[in-house]
């Protein structure tokens, strides 16, 4: 049931593109690199996932998009969307962009939301906001999306957020992300926190939304599996970067990376085997690769000089999933690129 | 039985549990009892003081002069100040409406300015103006009551003759009386602002950094809107229970405006009777703080639980 690629993909658009985006924070101790050179294009109706280790920056990078980092926050590079930088915008003109054009799930839905606010105020704040509709008639719309994600009867929507669970307070803050029909939704972990069960159910509803709503869905997670199993690209990042970037289905068919590789064989499936040591500091980051001090493979030139993202060969099975509808533009954004000397 | 209807039966219980030590401390003091009604500079002949005894029902068996206590609590006859020599519960009803004229307008100024300068505060910390109010409010709030109203009289009393120097009223006419209050309204409301501003910025300080925060401007409110959308509200939990108590305490907070404008308001009467060991005067004005404590406090717990859901629940 991988969603894949679909063969008129190469009608799509690029909605967001991310250049050269770097994240630091200056701490007494030293700057904090949370994200380094971070770059890709996200295309219309396509679900991108993020995936990495706890510490990589990938929550990072989901707060520098919609430029909700702390003041300390030093971002460079730029995040193109339609023909605007977000990233050189007013602060009144991209809260005009949040929630409406690019929405974000955050990872904690319960605390996310206001304890003292009815549900379906919470969920039709976005109506009031941006649209200047009435409470009265944005609770109405906000009823119809809940119900969609099934949100319904018992008076849940009257309810606050203490009185549900975390698997309905996600659902809820999921409606509240599409209820403007927004084109890009950022969801940062949607399943931590929930049962095996119910994160697969909010596995089920994100997905739905490119279909329903037509949006583009960028996913971050640490899960490699659940991002397999829905997304259509993956980005592996470790410590900072974008170390590997392609279709999911041969990212994680065909690792390239020495990391994505030991990723994959974490999961339990592939004889949960954990990576040596541990992830490094953001303050002092190794030199050259950053992930030579665990690779298996590790060479002197890895010590030394960092590797820049290279396009590696589409294998074959690529092809076979209509690759080679790409246009010239297109195809180094859907190729592979891999940040390795030895790819 | 409803939350609130718990408490309401709390609060009478309260209530019955005081007003009945109301009656049992006097009485298991040392020494006679007349002598601390009357006070210590009272003497009586054996006669009189007989006299008196058996009309204040002194005489009766324990449970009879409790019986009789309730009856003239419930009738409001709080007994008699030989010091000032009226019934207390006059004395109390002259002296209280001075000051609720004085503190209900500062207080509610307070409440209201407080809240609303304070989050502002808090929300737009480290600007140039939201400086300026914290510092200047800061400063209000350490300097000592007194100090300041006896500065405030001086400055705009004596020195520019803005405002009379003592007293309610010369005339008894609504601009006379409205003339001599306005000065201790002001300082009284400035303390009170300052106070509630302080609480208020630090409440809205860590409602700020919440993750409901947070997501608010994710989905797209800007600036101000998220603070009165939602912080406020959330900041306001911690202050409620400070400004009820404000209002509870209404009779003996004025206490240093009264002093120092000489107003003869509640919080003068019981200074001076405390001064004089005027007992029933302190035992009726203690009454009456306490009922207005309890009240407070059980208004305090209403809107608590109107605004936060999660206490309603409990």
């Amino acid at each position: 049931m991988y969603p894949g690629i679909s063969p008129e993909k190469h009608q799509q658009r690029r909605i967001l593109k991310v250049e050269g985006l770097s994240v630091s924070f200056p701490t007494t101790l030293g700057s904090v690199m949370a994200a380094q050179d971070i770059s890709f294009d996200l295309w219309e109706k396509e679900i991108l996932a993020l995936v990495g280790e706890t510490g990589c920056g990938k929550s990072v990078l989901a707060s520098a998009i919609l430029r909700l980092l702390p003041g300390n926050a030093v971002v460079s590079g730029s995040v193109v969307f339609g023909d605007r930088d977000l990233l050189c915008l007013s602060e009144k003109d991209i809260s005009r962009i949040r929630g409406s054009q690019i929405s974000m799930v955050f990872q904690n839905p319960t605390l996310a939301h206001n304890p003292l606010i009815r549900m379906e105020d919470q969920i039709a704040e976005p109506l009031c906001v941006h649209r200047g509709r009435s409470k009265k008639s944005s609770r109405k719309l906000a009823e119809k999306v809940a119900i969609s994600f099934g949100l319904e009867g018992g008076g849940i929507l009257k309810m606050y957020p203490f009185e549900l669970s975390g698997g309905m307070n996600q659902r809820a803050m999921i409606s509240t992300s599409v209820i403007l029909s927004p084109r890009i939704i950022i969801a940062d972990e949607p399943t931590k926190g929930l049962d095996d069960a119910l994160a697969r159910q909010a596995i089920r509803e994100l997905s739905s939304i490119k279909e329903q709503w037509g949006a583009s869905l960028l996913l971050i997670t640490h899960d490699l599996s659940m991002a397999s199993a829905v997304s259509d690209r993956m980005a592996v990042m470790y410590c900072g970067q974008i170390v590997e970037i392609g279709l999911s289905s041969e990212v994680f068919e065909n690792p390239l990376h020495p990391y994505s590789r030991a990723l994959k064989g974490c999961l339990p499936e592939n004889g949960y085997n954990p990576i040596p040591g541990s992830s490094p500091s953001l303050i002092q980051p190794p030199s050259g690769c950053r992930y030579h001090p665990r690779c298996s493979q590790m060479t002197a030139l890895c010590k030394e000089a960092p590797p820049m993202m290279a396009v590696a060969k589409s294998s074959s099975n690529s092809k076979k999933i209509g690759m080679s509808g790409c246009s010239d533009d297109r195809h180094e954004s859907c190729g592979r690129q891999v940040r390795c000397w030895r790819c | 039985m409803s939350p609130a209807k718990k408490r309401l039966l709390r609060c009478i219980l309260a209530l019955f549990l005081i007003v009945s030590l109301n009656f049992i401390i006097p009485r298991s003091m040392p020494g006679d009892p007349l002598t601390n009604l009357l006070g210590e500079d009272a003497y009586l002949t054996e006669g009189s003081a007989s006299e008196l005894r058996s009309l204040m029902g002194l005489d009766l068996p324990l449970h009879e002069q409790y019986l009789a206590y309730w009856r003239s609590i419930l009738s409001f006859d709080l007994g008699y100040s030989y010091h000032l020599h009226s019934s207390v519960s006059s004395l109390i009803l002259s002296r209280m409406k001075w000051t609720l004229l004085l503190a209900v307008p500062s207080l509610s100024a307070g409440a209201i300015f407080g809240t609303i300068l304070g989050g502002l505060a808090g929300w737009k910390r480290g600007c140039g103006m939201e400086r300026v109010n914290t510092a200047f409010f800061l400063m209000i709030y350490c300097t000592p009551p007194y100090f300041l109203s006896l500065l405030a009289l001086y400055l705009f009393s004596f020195r520019l003759g803005l405002f009379p120097l003592k007293g309610l009223y010369s005339t008894g006419s609504f601009l006379d009386i409205a003339h001599h209050l306005m000065l201790p309204i002001l300082v009284m409301s400035l303390f009170s602002v300052s106070r509630n501003f302080m609480i208020m910025r630090g409440s809205v300080l860590v409602e700020r950094r919440s993750l409901y925060a947070a997501y608010a401007r994710a989905k797209g409110l800007y600036g101000n809107e998220i603070l009165f959308r939602h912080c406020f509200k959330n900041a306001l939990l911690p202050i409620i229970t400070i400004i009820a108590l404000d209002f509870g305490f209404i009779f003996s907070g004025a206490l240093f405006i009264e002093i120092v404008f000489s107003m003869n308001g509640m919080g003068n009467l019981i200074y001076d009777s405390l001064l004089s060991r005027d007992y029933p005067v302190l035992q009726g004005s203690f009454l009456i703080v306490t009922i207005m404590v309890i009240l407070a406090n059980l208004l305090a717990d209403l809107q608590y639980s109107r605004i936060d859901p999660r206490v309603r629940w409990q």
